[in-house]
């Protein structure tokens, strides 16, 4: 089974991550392909190619997937994406936005309500752009998407970030908010959502044991230093694509 | 030589209308004070007054958006949850005693009654039934909203320079016991209807008056150099409680409201009057600008307002609108009347 990855600079763990399980899921090969930030948000499909104009993505994808420049959708039986969904990206939509249960320590600028939020998280979800390449891919051939979350960060991001006060209490409002989206766009996309192991998390923040040693996605592969909250290692990685892995019928546990 | 001789073709039926293109007013407006780029601008009314709002808006003039939506929120889905249509989330507002009420409360000054609706287990405000179409779920929930929003208001009132408010009806529902008054009937949207405890109520010109002379003395005393220009909207009533025919009633109506715009006109410094209702529903335009059922104004009409408005009071650089925006909602606008005509 081949499978290609896309993201941003979270591609990195789950790349690390790979190397260390790969051997566990001998029928699977993957490809990864990524670039910075919203890079990818340049791709563009011409017949069954997916390729961006912009000299620096071109060679991110270059030196992330080991050569190639372009993602020929036909070489691949599924597709998985890591960009900016998950808990991190809804707590940023919901900055100055609450809902009256998300009032915490903080309080909101603007009270809304649970449907109203709803209609943010599904919004966000639908303009994301896993949920946009996903529909390139889509006009090639049916073939399954999977979208990775974005790791939540680690609390050294609430030292001095007012948004992530709250975050225990915020999270599992935040995850029944990202499950209802998912839901309502299956219709328009038929997707799976990998989430974020809860065995991960301690008081609505990634474990700091997950980031400490991760790489950046760089041909320098330095590391991050040590306080940066975002990005996840190897370990997270292996994770991540461990849990991935497993919804392919080629990856079921033997 | 008498007083009507060597006035300006404007005073001239002849030469102001006859001679006119009917769907080119000339010189039909002259502005009392100007209205430009670094004028913060507040927008409240019936729903004609969304598509001011949204005009000036794209025209890149400074309206102010006390309660923007959030980040990620679809533009179609913004404006059904009372985002987007005016400088605050207060829906339509037809009468001038809604405008007073809501000034009242925001200022702390007062506060109304029966402000919980309900309707399928869900609670609305019944000042502003439409903005939560799917209602909160408690009467706390409701009161917390409500206080959230008013905060707003009042800095949005503070902070205007200039408050353009489009009148729109005299009938409205009325608590009896309070005087508190609705923007939409009990059981309309949310709440039940007892005849017992509401009743309808048709706004007099001395009420309308009084009314609006009290909301402006209000916000003048938070926000001193304000000005205010008013309008009268040209959308006849969808339906009429008063017994009278509708065509009566809204002939009434806007007679009412056209007639107070005239005298705070007139009498006023701070008030101007800008005359959509002339342009869209005098008779020189032959009904032109109204879509087939002879009551929403076409996107025509709302052109030539807007154009005549602008011959007096340049556009700011224009705005960037982005393209979702452009896509989306060119006249989508909410108007709760309408549900009356949906339901009825």
């Amino acid at each position: 089974m081949r499978v290609c990855i896309i993201g941003n600079s979270h591609a990195g763990a789950l790349r690390l991550g790979w190397k260390t399980v790969a051997d566990d899921f001998p029928d699977i090969s993957i490809d990864f392909f990524a670039s910075p930030q919203r890079g990818m948000a340049t791709l563009q499909r011409k017949g069954n190619l997916l390729r961006s104009t912009d000299k620096a993505v071109t060679n991110a994808m270059k030196f992330t997937s080991g050569g190639s420049d372009t993602i020929d959708i036909t070489r691949y039986d599924a597709f998985a994406f890591i960009f900016g969904n998950g808990i991190k990206a809804l707590m940023q939509a919901f900055r100055h936005h609450r809902t009256v249960d998300m009032q915490g320590k903080v309080k909101a600028r603007h009270l809304i309500s649970r449907p109203a939020a709803s209609a943010v998280a599904t919004g966000m979800l639908a303009r994301s752009m896993a949920v946009s390449i996903g529909k390139l891919i889509h006009e090639v051939l049916p073939a399954p998407l999977f979208i990775v979350s974005t790791p939540t960060p680690t609390s050294a991001v609430a030292a001095d970030n007012q948004l992530w006060k709250d975050a225990a209490l915020l999270r599992p409002i935040m995850l029944d908010l990202l499950r209802q989206s998912i839901d309502a766009l299956q219709a328009e996309l038929p997707f799976t959502f990998i989430h974020q192991p809860e065995e991960t998390i301690i008081k609505g923040f990634t474990d700091p044991a997950y980031s400490k040693g991760s790489m950046q996605l760089s041909q320098t592969s330095r590391e991050h230093h040590d306080d940066e909250p975002h990005h996840m290692n190897a370990r997270y990685g292996a994770l991540m694509m461990t849990e991935l892995v497993r919804t392919f019928p080629a990856g079921a546990p033997r | 030589m008498n007083p009507y001789s060597n006035l300006d073709d404007r005073a001239y039926w002849k030469r102001g209308v006859e001679a006119q293109h009917p769907l080119a007013p000339v010189d039909l407006y002259r502005k009392k004070f100007d209205i430009g780029g670094d004028d913060r601008i507040a927008t409240a009314g019936s729903c004609f007054a969304q598509h001011i709002a949204r005009h000036m808006r794209s025209s890149g003039y400074q309206v102010i958006d006390a309660e923007p939506p959030p980040k990620y929120m679809p533009e179609d889905l913004a404006k059904t949850f009372g985002f987007n249509l005016y400088s605050a989330r207060y829906g339509n507002i037809y009468t001038t005693r809604q405008l007073l009420q809501l000034a009242k409360a925001a200022f702390g000054k007062w506060s109304p009654s029966q402000i919980v609706w309900e309707k399928n287990g869900r609670y609305y405000d019944a000042l502003r039934p439409s903005v939560e179409p799917e209602g909160l779920s408690s009467p706390e929930e409701v009161m917390a909203h409500r206080l959230n929003h008013l905060h707003h208001v009042a800095r949005m009132m503070e902070q205007a320079t200039v408050f353009i408010f489009t009148f729109g009806l005299t009938e409205t529902w009325e608590h009896i016991e309070s005087g508190t008054v609705y923007p939409t009937a009990p059981g309309v949207i949310a709440g039940r209807f007892d005849p017992q405890v509401f009743r309808f109520k048709n706004l007099t010109f001395a009420e309308t008056l009084q009314d609006f002379l009290e909301f402006r003395k209000l916000v003048r005393a938070a926000n001193p150099t304000v000005k205010f220009l008013v309008t009268v909207s040209p959308v006849p009533l969808t339906a009429t409680a008063s017994g009278e025919h509708v065509l009566s009633a809204t002939s009434y109506s806007k007679s009412v409201l056209r007639a107070v715009a005239g005298q705070l006109y007139h009498e006023l410094d701070d008030v101007d009057y800008f005359p959509s209702y002339e342009i869209i529903a005098s008779h020189p335009s032959r009904g032109f600008f109204y879509k087939g059922n002879m009551r929403e104004v076409d996107n025509g009409g709302v052109n030539i307002v807007m154009k005549t408005f602008f011959s007096q009071h340049r556009p700011a650089q224009k705005a960037k609108v982005s393209s979702r925006r452009k896509a989306g909602d060119h006249d989508r606008i909410v108007c709760e009347e309408a549900l009356l005509e949906a339901f009825g």
